[in-house]
């Protein structure tokens, strides 16, 4: 089954009718999806700045660790659950746009580094939150949600 | 007088250049999201804290002065992105009623902003390191995030209803 036959399948579900026959359903989804984005995008740049000495040096990196990564979870979760009523409401915007793809492959890469990321900072050694390889994955870290905001907001434009 | 200002501005090269170039509204919107993301994020992070529910441990006056100038920065960012995606359409943006309540939730935040740095601030020397948030400083944390809440949701409006 192709990517579009999946879309347009899932356009006809009576998920997906009642989500578009509701005016406030989708505006309302983005509004807690662009949320949890704030959430998680000033952790990365915070953690960034941490792993840089630049900021927050009053705490360990694993004190930040502590305060920054679990609400980041919940609201990575939050974007999981967002992310998939917006595809259920508009899978034909959605789905076979090249913006989308962009943004779900970032993503796929974002998650797994922000694991590893955090590894570094609940280390309990503030060298290994602050070494070469930590610093560099901090700023891809920031440029991934950079590039995943971007194409997130351009699925609007790439589809019209 | 706002409406004749706004006629003006609709017609200036600017103007014309924003609402004809294929990319120039579409970037300055994604800019201004990135920079409101940091906004209410780092905002949070200090509303959160006058809160007292979370960094306990991180005097206030060392967290304001760690998030401020990230706040301050995106901010301005978020304004001049704002201000020119605004001028693309003037008179169509000052006829949205949720445009027009977006920019009152920004002017109620930053009367709110205002009263905590110039009023409440004052005595923060004492309370900082005593543990127990005052009223004032918790009500304005409060208000700060039901405001940006309220502003973000207002701005995701406008687009579905200008």
């Amino acid at each position: 089954m192709s990517v579009a036959n999946f879309a347009s399948w899932l356009d006809a579900t009576s998920v997906s009718l009642a989500l578009k026959n509701n005016f406030w359903a989708v505006p309302t989804l983005q509004s807690i999806h662009i949320l949890a984005v704030c959430l998680v995008f000033t952790s990365a740049v915070i953690v960034f700045l941490r792993a840089w000495n630049l900021v927050g040096t009053d705490w360990t990196a694993e004190r930040w660790a502590r305060r920054l990564y679990p609400p980041h979870w919940w609201a990575l979760l939050v974007l999981l659950v967002t992310g998939i009523f917006q595809v259920l409401a508009e899978p034909m915007r959605e789905l076979p746009n090249p913006a989308f793809q962009i943004k779900m492959v970032c993503v796929l890469i974002a998650v797994p580094l922000a694991l590893w990321i955090a590894r570094q900072f609940y280390s309990g050694r503030d060298d290994a939150a602050t070494r070469l390889p930590t610093r560099s994955a901090s700023i891809v870290m920031v440029a991934l949600w950079f590039v995943i905001i971007f194409a997130g907001r351009w699925i609007a434009y790439a589809s019209a | 007088m706002i409406m004749g200002w706004a006629e003006w501005l609709e017609e200036t090269p600017l103007a014309y250049f924003i609402q004809g170039d294929l990319y120039a509204f579409p970037l300055l919107e994604v800019l201004h999201v990135v920079s409101i993301a940091l906004v209410v994020g780092t905002i949070f992070i200090v509303d959160l804290r006058l809160l007292n529910w979370c960094s306990k441990s991180y005097q206030v006056t060392r967290l304001l002065r760690a998030m401020l100038p990230l706040t301050l920065g995106a901010f301005g960012f978020a304004a001049v992105t704002g201000f020119l995606m605004f001028s693309s359409q003037p008179t169509r943006y000052l006829e949205t009623p949720v445009f027009l309540l977006k920019m009152g939730l920004l002017l109620l935040a930053a009367v709110n902003m205002a009263i905590f740095h110039v009023w409440t601030q004052r005595g923060i020397a004492q309370w900082d390191t005593e543990g127990a948030v005052p009223l004032s400083a918790r009500t304005a944390g409060l208000i700060s995030m039901v405001l940006w809440v309220a502003i973000l949701v207002a701005g995701r409006f406008v687009g579905f209803l200008l």
